[in-house]
């Protein structure tokens, strides 16, 4: 809160104008693929901002965000298909009543999901937020699982294991940005508050924040409320940059990577966070040539598939082991940091 | 936590006849309350009133008891029986939260900051427990916000000049001296805004300038913030010089209650700290 915010608005006001400007850009002159993992990058920002205001912030082990953004995606997807649609898809088991007719436009379907996510944590949050520490991951844990085996069961909403195919690509650079800009803004806004204050002090010692007066269970709600929205829609907006969704695409591998992405840049860090997302989305691509057969000379050594996940638990290890802090431990970027880092450089090179 | 139950129980029904007779209307009521963790009885029949801006000591040996009182008193333990009354309100089956905003604060034994977090925003924190915001307003940076962000922060430089802090304002609590660790657990619980203020060994490990230093500040303090101040002291040089009244236990019971010098004179005092059961 030091400093000046009408000076901080006109800076962030500057960033966002230049993201656009990049956006831009990369909309005119980029190819598909490069656009595809613009999407990608987008969708992980918000679903690793909003997890790890649970799991950083607030210091509880979550090891459920896939059951919300499963939730999100069959959410918004059924909603958008149009009737015709989903008559089509749906061969074993028709799809029940209500959710056959209607057909919604994307922002209302993707305002949907991220509800619906987060209606399912205000009735989970009861049992889940009673316990801590290994049982609380145990329970999300159990959470997940439950929400994917029902979607691989429910045939008559979800279409089992065959999922839903030929979704309008409706996810583009401006939905998916957009949503990553308002999560940040939002996890953000509500770190640098009284809220995040007590979320923080309960992470630090629970004891000591129930004898200041606060009470856990309302902040860890508040923060398993706002963090499932944003997991739901981020799964709307997965379903519609993909186009099919499968019970097989929302495993634990989804939280693994969220996992692994969050305690990469810091937890608790929403700046770590965005710059493990970028690192790791982008490494994941650029990774590909360890799973396709590398040629030395005459030599052939043929591509492994699955190698990349193998690069990416060792670099957990490692992290583990020597960067427990991740990235940039629990520091936040703001304004005043980046002009006093300015400011500094220019009194080095006048002198 | 020992405590052996069969022992001669010394009721002190007589002292607490006498002092709810006097005038003000009492600032806690701990009456008959008894707590036992399966068969162990760590505090038995312990009665104990503050009057309002009374300075009250607990003392005894190591496992008397007493932290099981602030324990009680703080909401973290239920009593077994017993009743406990804080300025008209039965605190029985009251959450911890619930009792902080009563107007009761408490220091740690062990001290129990928010290490990683700053000390400005240690005094912080606790005034979140007051807020009137929406996390609507928080996120979205209304003037209410603001105001409030201003408010609490005036309160927290407030507390943290009084408590000789300041310097000291944007580093991590945790790497505070020890000292200055203990007098952040004292300005965080007094941003709570207590009516009654319990201390637990606020002077171990002080060296005998520093514990003089705090006997005047908790004088002080007490005077400006209207408080009534139990504490729990193992110091008895510190006790004797600044309680005005002092409960002594000793495995859970109560062996005597009254002024210094009337404790300091007790035989059952003197044995506990000096005969078979060892000292403190």
């Amino acid at each position: 809160m030091a400093g000046s915010p009408r000076r901080h608005r006109l800076l962030t006001g500057a960033a966002l104008a230049l993201l656009l400007l990049l956006l831009l850009a990369a909309q005119h002159w980029a190819d598909d693929y490069f656009l595809r993992l613009l999407n990608t990058t987008a969708v992980f920002i918000t679903m690793a901002v909003s997890y790890n205001l649970i799991n950083g912030v607030c210091g509880q082990l979550h090891l459920g965000p896939n059951a919300f953004v499963t939730l999100g995606a069959y959410t918004a997807a059924l909603l958008t298909l149009t009737a015709a649609e989903k008559q089509a898809s749906f061969l074993m088991a028709p799809l029940i009543w209500p959710l056959r007719e209607i057909s919604l436009p994307f922002p209302a379907a993707l305002l949907a999901g991220g509800g619906v996510a987060a209606l399912f944590a205000y009735l989970t949050g009861f049992p889940v937020l009673r316990v801590r520490g290994d049982y609380l991951a145990i329970v999300t844990l159990g959470f997940g699982e439950v929400v994917r085996v029902l979607a691989n069961n429910l045939q008559g909403v979800t279409n089992g294991p065959m999922g839903l195919k030929g979704l309008a690509p409706y996810t583009n650079l401006w939905w998916s940005w957009g949503v990553a800009i308002l999560t940040v803004a939002v996890v953000m806004g509500l770190k640098k508050s009284g809220f995040g204050r007590a979320m923080l002090a309960i992470r630090a010692d629970e004891t000591a924040a129930k004898a200041m007066g606060l009470d856990p269970y309302r902040y860890l709600l508040l923060a398993f409320l706002v963090s499932a929205f944003f997991l739901g829609v981020a799964g709307g907006l997965l379903a519609h940059l993909i186009t099919t969704i499968s019970p097989t695409l929302f495993t634990f591998f989804l939280t693994f990577n969220l996992l692994i992405i969050i305690v990469l840049g810091g937890l608790g860090s929403i700046t770590g966070t965005v710059l493990a997302t970028i690192i790791i989305t982008w490494g994941n691509e650029w990774l590909r040539f360890v799973e396709e057969p590398i040629f030395l000379g005459n030599l052939r050594l043929p591509g492994i598939p699955g190698l990349r996940m193998v690069i990416f638990s060792l670099l957990l290890l490692v992290l583990i082991i020597f960067y427990r802090r991740g990235l940039v431990g629990s520091w936040e970027f703001s304004w005043d940091w980046l002009l006093e880092k300015l400011q500094r450089q220019k009194r080095g090179e006048a002198s | 936590m020992m405590g052996l139950s069969g022992r001669g129980q010394d009721r002190l029904k007589a002292t607490v006849a006498a002092e709810s007779a006097t005038e003000t209307p009492p600032l806690l009521v701990m009456q008959a309350v008894q707590m036992s963790f399966g068969g162990l009885m760590a505090l038995n029949d312990f009665n104990l009133i503050l009057a309002p801006g009374e300075l009250h000591g607990l003392i005894g040996p190591n496992g008397a008891g007493k932290t099981t009182v602030f324990n009680l008193l703080t909401g973290f333990y239920q009593p077994t029986e017993g009743e406990i009354r804080f300025a008209g309100c039965d605190l029985r089956g009251l959450a911890p939260q619930a009792i902080s905003r009563r107007g009761m604060a408490r220091t740690f034994q062990n001290i129990r900051l928010f290490a990683d977090m700053s000390v400005l925003e240690n005094v912080l924190v606790p005034l979140q427990s007051r807020s009137g915001l929406s996390c609507w307003q928080a996120v979205l940076r209304t003037p209410g916000f603001w105001r409030e962000e201003k408010a609490f922060w005036d309160r927290a430089w407030e507390l943290l000049a009084r408590l000789e802090l300041e310097p000291w304002a944007q580093m991590p609590a945790g790497r505070l001296p020890y000292g200055q660790q203990r007098r952040l657990e004292i300005a965080r619980a007094l941003a709570t805004g207590p009516r009654l203020l319990l201390l637990d060994e606020p002077a171990a490990g002080l060296n005998p300038q520093e514990s003089a230093a705090l006997m005047e500040l908790l004088q002080e303090l007490r005077k400006d913030y209207h408080l009534t101040i139990l504490l729990i002291e193992h110091n008895m040089k510190f006790v004797m010089h600044i309680c005005e009244r002092l409960t002594v236990l000793d495995h859970g019971l109560t062996i005597a209650q009254g002024s210094p010098g009337e404790v300091r004179a007790d035989p059952r005092v003197i044995r506990a700290y000096l005969g078979e059961d060892g000292g403190a």
